[in-house]
């Protein structure tokens, strides 16, 4: 059964939800928000559009393998202690540069990024695995 | 330098599988056998007196592990055993695995071993030596287990790596009790110095963990059982491994410490008894044996212990005798393993009850395996029996003549298995049943031959540089000066008569076989009460407990699972409460506002909607409702973040809760009352105890010195506003990457599950 109604508020709702996640993500480290609620919005949005366009258009949609969604969060986690392992530090201490436009960018960021990616990508794995039409 | 080459040869054993396939089956070994042969000549060219310690670098300089290398007589002997037959045996591997699939990966082992037992030998840093120890474990796993698929390797292999392996255990043991009497890991300095221990206790834990260690390693009674079970690894490994170097690791580290240890009241009867009743079990086990390779098996156990045995006799000259026996029996027997696996491979079977007549097809090879076997019985003028004359005058010299006698017996046991071990294959009468596939090629038989020549030159012409090789190795471990001359002929002294007795014991116990194989079989009912089986009984025994525990604990019931966690949850708990002194209570009731108590009550309606319902999907509502309420409190007392990742939460378990529903079966109240009595308990005592535990947390006056901290250094330190995302991604971004590691491998989980689920419904 497919509801007019959720189906237009979906492809209204969709992107904003992604964008709003990942607003999520990057105010995060400033103001509430971060890496992991931004994950689930991303993954509620997914969630959305299973629910208004069925599973399987979903799953068309997703072109990345929600497993390799989690490796890669993961990889980027790990990746992003390495550099300050590599300039002489502990493992995971965070290291900062100052960008010209961008202002400051940090190994943090680039973690969060890391949870960010391995929390859709667990989730999305989940709702593939369980959702049957 | 040394220390380099032994770095240096596990990069060559890594290199080794290419080698094999890239440069071929034939010239990818030789190319191999250039490794072992340069460090053969290195060591011969190694100046090695004085005694002194090289560093090539550092390895974990926080723990004072460095590659550094102790240059002796002792490791320098050793080192050049290594490496000598070390490139015969890889040579002979070509040939003899020739048409093997995995030649390159028995290449990557083999070499592999080298370099850890020359890391053994050369190691002066005790850690590297260890680390070089466990691997000459591990090798000797994977090598034993080479023909993986059949059981029987398996099963040898897995005995062989936990017998050494809890050797090793030990070993690390007593090397952290040196460093910690001592204060260095360096070899070179424990031993240079004259040394008053501080306690006796620590002296004699070192001494007996040193012993488990080398006791395991070197084969010897009561853990003789599982070298001959090693020799379901392929004859080249047997002769290497099992028979030249590994298993005199033991005895190589034994003499290392003699010095150290030998005015201990244990150390010298501890070596005599233990060598002794190895000596005696080996020879005796190894007369009714019909394998060929068994039967040199168990006489390497014996031999294994006639060197414990020497170093127990402890005077100079008994070490020295210790040395040249050693090498002596590392020339035989490698050789005589060499012969054994030519015998099996050119005629498919190694019992020697079916073998006979190879003399005639075989003149050349029979007539190095009848040196090898003169060698091993002791007989004039070859290297076998300078070394056991030596050993004879040692022991006389001693005045200990119950240990001379036993040396007697059981040298003329040996005598007779070199007898079974060559004579019986080659003399005894044709079998037309034999079917020989062909003759020996040249690569087989070079390495026998070359050990066999060694073995009659050393005997009669000793190289004076050999000698004093030998005798520079004795000096280390006697810890003392120590003369040396290698020579056939010493007179006629009651040492000659000893071994001319010996011969003639050894030919009376030769033929005598029929007896010692009626002994035997009479005898296998008492198997149960040997070592090996009690080596069995526990491994099963750790197994059934394995089970049992599993059977217990992990029924795979959710249920179960669930009640266990929680009760231990709730005990400990209530046991750290109990044992938390204080008033633990001591919080200050406040009214809530109308806000708070509208949102308590959603929260308490939700719950109470969840429990009392019938239908699966309105529980799953109550639980939302109960999940918001929370989230709202989060909101109330100012934690945003919490609110907002408790709102996402929520939503999506509904989601998932939903999608969950549907794969299960009817919903029915199959409980008994008592179990939802139970359950009702249970769940209060989780509900209270977690309560008290939050109230006593709160009340707690101590203030925590991490949340000023984490205040204070958010913005200046990790330029990020949002403290709780700091402490998530700087902070504390360990523990997070712990807890997304684990996220991760539920999602691989839940993949599993659900395919299983798929499989079984």
């Amino acid at each position: 059964m497919r509801s007019l109604i959720l189906l237009t508020a979906s492809r209204l709702l969709f992107p904003l939800l992604l964008l709003f996640s990942a607003f999520l993500l990057f105010r995060g480290h400033n103001a509430p928000g971060g890496g992991f609620v931004g994950g689930l919005v991303a993954a509620a949005a997914v969630a959305l559009h299973a629910l208004a366009h069925g599973i399987n258009a979903t799953q068309r949609m997703v072109v990345v393998t929600p497993l390799k969604l989690v490796a890669a969060g993961l990889g980027c986690a790990l990746g992003s202690g390495l550099f300050g392992w590599f300039s002489q530090q502990p493992y995971l201490t965070g290291v900062w540069v100052s960008l010209p436009l961008l202002g400051k960018a940090g190994t943090p960021v680039l973690f969060d990024v890391g949870v960010y990616l391995l929390v859709v990508g667990m989730v999305t794995h989940v709702l593939f695995l369980l959702w049957e039409e | 330098m040394l220390a380099v080459t032994v770095a240096f040869g596990f990069v060559v054993a890594l290199l080794a599988p290419w080698c094999v396939r890239h440069v071929g089956t034939v010239w990818g070994p030789r190319l191999l056998a250039a490794y072992p042969l340069s460090v053969f000549f290195l060591t011969l060219a190694t100046d090695y007196e004085p005694a002194r310690v090289q560093s090539a670098f550092d390895w974990v300089p926080r723990f004072g592990l460095r590659w550094s290398v102790l240059v002796d007589g002792w490791s320098i002997l050793f080192a050049a055993l290594i490496s000598g037959i070390g490139a015969l045996v890889v040579l002979y591997g070509a040939a003899y695995l020739r048409h093997h699939e995995h030649l390159g990966r028995f290449y990557l082992y083999l070499i592999g071993f080298m370099a850890a037992m020359l890391g053994v030998v050369l190691a002066s840093n005790l850690l590297l030596l260890f680390v070089c120890w466990e691997l000459t474990s591990i090798f000797s796993y994977l090598l034993i287990g080479f023909d993986h698929e059949d059981a029987k390797s398996r099963k040898s292999a897995l005995q062989a790596l936990l017998t050494t392996g809890v050797g090793g255990l030990a070993l690390v043991v007593a090397f952290v009790l040196l460093r910690a009497e001592f204060g260095t890991w360096e070899l070179g300095e424990i031993l240079g110095r004259p040394f008053e221990w501080s306690n006796p206790g620590l002296e004699l834990g070192t001494i007996v963990l040193l012993l488990a260690a080398a006791f395991t390693k070197s084969a010897q009674f009561p853990f003789h059982f599982w070298l001959p079970s090693a020799m379901a690894a392929p004859t080249p490994v047997s002769a290497y491994l099992h028979s030249a170097t590994m298993v005199k690791a033991g005895v190589f580290l034994l003499a290392r410490f003699h010095p150290l240890f030998h005015e201990h009241w244990l150390w010298q009867p501890a070596l005599l008894v233990g060598g002794g009743a190895t000596m005696f079990v080996g020879a005796a086990l190894a007369l009714p044996q019909r394998d060929l390779k068994l039967l040199l098996a168990y006489s390497t156990v014996s031999a294994l212990g006639t060197l414990v045995f020497l170093l127990g006799v402890g005077n100079s000259e008994a070490m020295a005798a210790c040395v040249v026996f050693l090498v002596a029996h590392a020339l035989y027997k490698g050789g005589l393993f060499f012969f054994a696996g030519i015998v099996d491979h050119e005629t498919g079977t190694r019992d020697i009850e079916e073998l006979g007549g190879l003399a005639r097809q075989w003149p050349a090879l029979a007539t190095v395996a009848s040196v090898l076997a003169l060698s091993m019985a002791g007989v004039m003028p070859l290297f076998g029996f300078v070394a056991k004359e030596l050993a004879y005058e040692a022991v006389f010299h001693a005045t200990l003549p119950v240990a001379l006698a036993w040396l007697v017996v059981c040298s003329g046991l040996q005598v007779a298995v070199a007898g079974f071990a060559v004579g019986r294959p080659l003399f005894s009468r044709p079998r037309a049943t034999l079917a020989i596939h062909h003759a020996p090629e040249w690569e087989l038989v070079v390495g026998p031959a070359l050990l066999a020549g060694l073995s009659v030159l050393i005997g009669l012409w000793p190289a004076e540089g050999f000698s004093h090789l030998l005798a520079a190795a004795a000096t280390n471990i006697a810890g003392q000066s120590t003369e040396l001359k290698l020579g056939v002929w010493h007179g006629w002294t009651p040492v000659l008569a000893l071994s001319f007795g010996t011969v003639l014991l050894g030919v009376v116990v030769f033929a005598l076989r029929p007896l010692w194989c009626g002994m035997a079989e009479r005898a296998t009912g008492w198997k149960f009460v040997g070592p090996a089986s009690l080596y069995e009984a526990s491994v099963a025994g750790l197994a059934r407990l394995a089970a049992w525990q599993t059977r217990t604990l992990q029924t795979g019931k959710l249920r179960q699972y669930q009640v266990l966690v929680l009760s231990t949850a709730v005990a400990s708990v209530l046991l750290a409460l109990a044992l938390t002194e204080g008033d633990l209570l001591r919080f200050g009731w406040k009214a809530f506002s109308p806000t708070e108590g509208a949102v308590i009550v959603a929260m308490l309606a939700g719950m109470a909607i969840t429990i009392g319902t019938s239908s699966r999907l309105t529980a799953i509502a109550g639980l939302g409702v109960t999940g918001y309420a929370v989230g709202i409190f989060f909101l109330m007392f100012g934690a945003p973040d919490l609110a907002m990742t408790q709102f996402a939460i929520e939503t999506l378990t509904v989601v998932l809760f939903v999608l969950v529903l549907y794969r299960l079966p009817r919903f029915e109240s199959r409980s008994t009352a008592a179990t939802r009595v139970r359950d009702f308990a249970l769940a209060t005592a989780v509900g209270a105890s977690v309560g008290i535990l939050v109230l006593a947390l709160l009340a707690d006056p101590t203030p925590s010195a991490l949340a000023p901290y984490f205040l204070a250094q958010s913005e200046p330190a990790a330029h990020g506003r949002n403290v709780v995302n700091v402490i998530l991604v700087d902070f504390r971004s360990l523990d997070t990457l712990g807890e997304i590691t684990v996220l991760g491998l539920a999602a691989v989980g839940v993949g599993t599950l659900m395919a299983m689920w798929g499989k079984y419904r």
